[in-house]
Formats: structure tokens, C-alpha cells, sequence
């Protein structure tokens, strides 16, 4: 079956190839085809990246096609459905809604009803998410960790040869750079994640860019740098005291909340730093969290170790 | 008015520099070439957009945070740019075949 | 202000069927930052500035920088001499 030139064109332009190039498009099929019985471990990535060359290829292509399609389909009904903008008595223009929106300020005290709504009113749920993280780097350790059982000689010794053509090629320029900028990303991460309360950001944004702004530092002044400040002891104690910290002050919240007893927790006025009771322990929590999971990742992927 | 005129044709200008930038990175074939045609988007053409921005709006916060934006731009991309480049010079062997490197 | 959100929704749905029709994975990657990168300016103008700079933190920054570490951790790199 011939290609139509522009789905040709289209498919070299997202290639990133040059479209100047009469290059044939069938070079890459199968790339090494003799090594595979003797290195399992090319087998995925081979298979991986000749996606539309073989028949079966083409058939899971079609495949993956129809189920999209039948995804969109589905999606496309369910919003048709959906009930008009803006309607008095659509979903969104419930009691709870109102009660948030009204008595937020009041109840929880941040003048940011959003975190109002999922760091207290749902609480719970974001501390589920939470644990998601934990469970989630967890995981990523267990797994990655290169230790004596699951890395070979020949890992270690790539291992190495990259570090000190690393330590080598150092960069004198990223490395300036990124000490000028480093304590403005921090700042600016622990801004948005002290602020959660009273403008738009919180938690997750500002761990988030915590933990780039470590990944940063890690790719500017060496890996051993950041260890000395980041290694394994404070990790864990960062993750598993931040995460106990939001169980006590979620437990808190939903014991007091249902039984109906009084907040001891004062609220503070609205609108400044120190207000809005349990959310900024929380959201200094979650970005803790946050950042070291983000963090974790980052070095697990790359080099197995912290 | 003339201060409007002024930022429409600053602005005008940014956005040329960008689909020059734009049909280089289409045209050349080659990573270290079309890098060095995609830097002229995060340093001439965010400069000429954001001057013309600022004399629309006049000084004031939001001019001085565009200007912040401006340096946080003018400090990173050109690191990225050259690290980019580093890294095929590093990882490619035969780079001088494509373009001349001195 | 609608056109503008019209351009960006129409360059959220070419980015997604392109990330689709690429052979490498490596310019998947690049097209979803670029996905994720106009959705988080639909946040902002959709008055969800919460999400925007989530979205631009982690969907643009964090995740780029997994998928390629996974994508060098299955040696899939081709020529930064990853594999050999």
C-alpha cells in the first residue's frame, strides 16, 4: 500500500528528519536482527521501534487506532449528555458547593478556596494521594536500587566511566549559571508552597519545583555534592515525617469535624502568613513529599542509588 | 499612538524573528545548525516581544516582571542551548561531517 | 482572547495524534511536553491557575525528565552511544 506524500511528509516531519531529504522510509525495521537471539535485553526496544513495519505491527497499530477511536467515541457521548452551562440546578449549584464557597473562609480560613477544598473539606483524598507517592517511590527503590544482587561488573563499570567523564567535562557555565539561579528557584518553590493558602499553587506545584530545582543541582555540581546534604538518612526522614505529620493533622481534622467538638487550632486573621489553622503544616508536608518522591525518581532512574 | 505604533512593529518584528527561526529549525538537517537556528527564538525574538509588550503597558509590576521573565529566559535557554550541543559533540564522533566546527 | 483559545485547543489535538504517528519514542516525549505546555496556558484561561502551575511543574518538567531517563535506562537512546 502506497503512503500519500503528505502523510509521508507529516510522518518525516515528526520523525524530526529533514524534509529535503528523498531519503527511503524503510531503513530502520529491524535494525539488528542477528543480535536478538543473543541479547534478549534489545528485544523490547527493537520491537519497540519498528512500530508499522510488519503486519502484526500494522494490526496493533490498527488496533490501538479502533480502541481510540471507540475512547473518543464514548467520551464525545458522555459529554453531549452533559448538562448546560450553567443551569440552576446542575451539579455544580448544590449545597455542598454553596457551603464551600460560602463558610469556606470561615470553616478553614485560607482566602484560597481551592485548598480549602481538597487539603480540608477533602482531605482525605489528597492524603491518599500522598501515600500514593510514598508508595509509588517505594516501589521505585525496591525495584531500582542497584545493589550487588541485580547489577553486573559491566553495569558498574559504565557506571563509573560516566561519572568521571562527567567530573571531566564539568560544566563551567552551567555550573555558574546555576549558581546564580539556584536560590531564586528555591525561593520561588518555597513561595508557592508557603503561599498555598493565599494565592494559587500549594503542595504539589511547589514540591514539584523543589525537587526540579534539586534535580538541576544534581546535574550541575555532581551527584556526590547533592549527597552531602540529601543522602539516604535525611530522605527518609523527610518522607516519613512529612507523611506522618499529614495522618496526624488529617486525623485531627476528621476527629474533631465529627464529633463536633471546637477547633483548638486558631485560624488566625485571613489573608496573612501564619493563618488558615492546619493548611500550611500540611502544604509544607506535601511539598516535602513531593519533592523527595520527584527527586527519588530522578536518581533511581538514572543511577540506582540516591 | 506613536508609542503604540512603536510596540505593534517591535512586536511584529519578535514574531518575523520567530518564523525565520521557525523555517530554519524546518530547513536545516543537522542538530548543532538547528539549534543555532531555534536559539533566535528565546533570545531575540522574547526580546523584541517583550519590549513591545512593556510600551503597551506602560512601567510598572507587570513590566518589571516581564523583564524578570526576560532574564530567567536570557540565563537558561543558552545554557540548555550549549549543553544540547555538548551532548552530540560528546556523543557523536563524526559531527564535523554534517557542518564545519572549529 | 477566543481565538487564541481555539488556536491552543486545535494545537492540543494535533499534538495528540501526532504523538501517536511517530516511529521513535523520542519525539513522543518532546510532542507531550509540548501538549503539556499548551494545556497548562488553557488552565490559566480557563481561571484554573492552581493546575497551570502544577501542570508546568510536573507535566512539562518532572515528566519529560522521567520518560527520558526511562527511555536511557531500555538503552533506547539511538546515537548518544548509550547502548553499546
Amino acid at each position: 500500500m502506497k503512503k500519500p506524500l503528505w502523510y509521508e511528509k507529516l510522518e518525516r516531519w515528526v520523525e524530526g528528519d529533514s524534509p529535503a531529504l528523498p531519503e527511503p522510509l524503510a531503513h530502520v525495521e529491524n535494525p539488528e536482527p542477528v543480535k536478538e537471539e543473543e541479547a534478549p535485553v534489545q528485544h523490547g526496544p527493537s520491537l519497540l521501534r519498528s512500530a508499522g513495519g510488519t503486519a502484526m505491527n500494522r494490526l496493533t497499530t490498527a488496533f490501538g487506532i479502533l480502541c481510540c477511536a471507540i475512547f473518543a467515541l464514548l467520551m464525545l457521548t458522555t459529554v453531549a449528555y452533559l448538562p448546560r452551562f450553567g443551569d440552576a440546578d446542575n451539579a455544580p449549584e448544590n449545597e455542598t458547593s454553596r457551603r464551600y464557597i460560602e463558610q469556606g473562609l470561615e470553616e478553614v480560613g485560607a482566602t484560597n478556596l481551592v485548598t480549602n477544598i481538597i487539603l480540608v473539606y477533602r482531605g482525605f483524598d489528597t492524603y491518599g494521594e500522598s501515600c500514593v507517592l510514598f508508595l509509588g517511590a517505594t516501589a521505585v527503590i525496591m525495584l531500582l536500587e542497584a545493589d550487588r544482587k541485580n547489577t553486573s561488573q559491566k553495569d558498574r563499570l559504565a557506571l563509573r566511566r560516566s561519572d568521571a567523564l562527567d567530573e571531566e567535562e564539568r560544566n563551567q557555565i552551567l555550573g555558574h549559571i546555576t549558581t546564580v539561579l539556584m536560590p531564586v528557584i528555591f525561593l520561588y518553590g518555597l513561595y508557592i508552597l508557603c503561599n498555598g493558602h493565599l494565592s494559587p499553587g500549594g503542595g504539589f506545584a511547589g514540591g514539584s519545583i523543589l525537587g526540579g530545582a534539586l534535580i538541576l543541582c544534581e546535574n550541575a555540581f555532581g551527584a556526590r555534592r547533592v549527597q552531602s546534604f540529601f543522602n539516604h538518612k535525611v530522605y527518609h526522614i523527610i518522607k516519613v515525617g512529612a507523611l506522618i505529620l499529614y495522618a496526624v493533622l488529617i486525623c485531627y481534622t476528621i476527629y474533631v469535624g465529627a464529633n463536633g467538638l471546637p477547633n483548638l487550632i486558631p485560624l488566625g486573621t485571613p489573608g496573612s502568613i501564619l493563618s488558615a489553622g492546619i493548611i500550611l503544616p500540611i502544604n509544607v508536608a506535601v511539598g516535602l513529599e513531593v519533592a523527595c518522591t520527584m527527586y527519588a525518581f530522578y536518581t533511581y532512574f538514572g543511577r540506582g542509588d540516591l | 499612538m506613536i508609542l503604540e505604533i512603536l510596540a505593534a512593529v517591535l512586536i511584529g518584528l519578535g514574531l518575523i524573528c520567530c518564523c525565520i527561526a521557525m523555517f530554519g529549525v524546518y530547513r536545516m538537517d543537522y542538530v548543532l545548525t538547528r539549534i543555532h537556528a531555534a536559539a533566535i527564538i528565546d533570545t531575540l525574538g522574547t526580546l523584541l516581544i517583550f519590549a513591545g509588550m512593556i510600551l503597551l503597558r506602560g512601567l510598572g509590576w507587570a513590566s518589571a516582571k516581564i523583564l524578570l521573565i526576560l532574564a530567567f529566559q536570557w540565563l537558561t535557554s543558552p545554557v540548555s542551548t550549549h549543553r544540547i550541543s555538548k551532548v552530540e559533540i560528546l556523543s557523536n564522533p563524526d559531527y564535523d561531517k554534517h557542518c564545519e566546527v572549529e | 482572547m477566543a481565538a487564541i483559545e481555539t488556536l491552543l485547543l486545535l494545537g492540543l489535538i494535533v499534538c495528540a495524534v501526532a504523538a501517536n504517528f511517530t516511529r521513535n519514542l523520542l519525539p513522543t516525549i518532546i510532542i507531550y511536553a509540548a501538549f503539556g505546555t499548551m494545556l497548562s496556558v488553557i488552565w490559566i484561561l480557563l481561571k484554573a491557575p492552581d493546575l497551570a502551575i502544577t501542570e508546568a511543574a510536573v507535566g512539562v518538567g518532572i515528566d519529560t525528565i522521567l520518560f527520558l531517563l526511562a527511555l536511557r535506562s531500555m538503552h533506547h537512546l539511538d546515537g548518544t552511544g548509550d547502548g553499546k
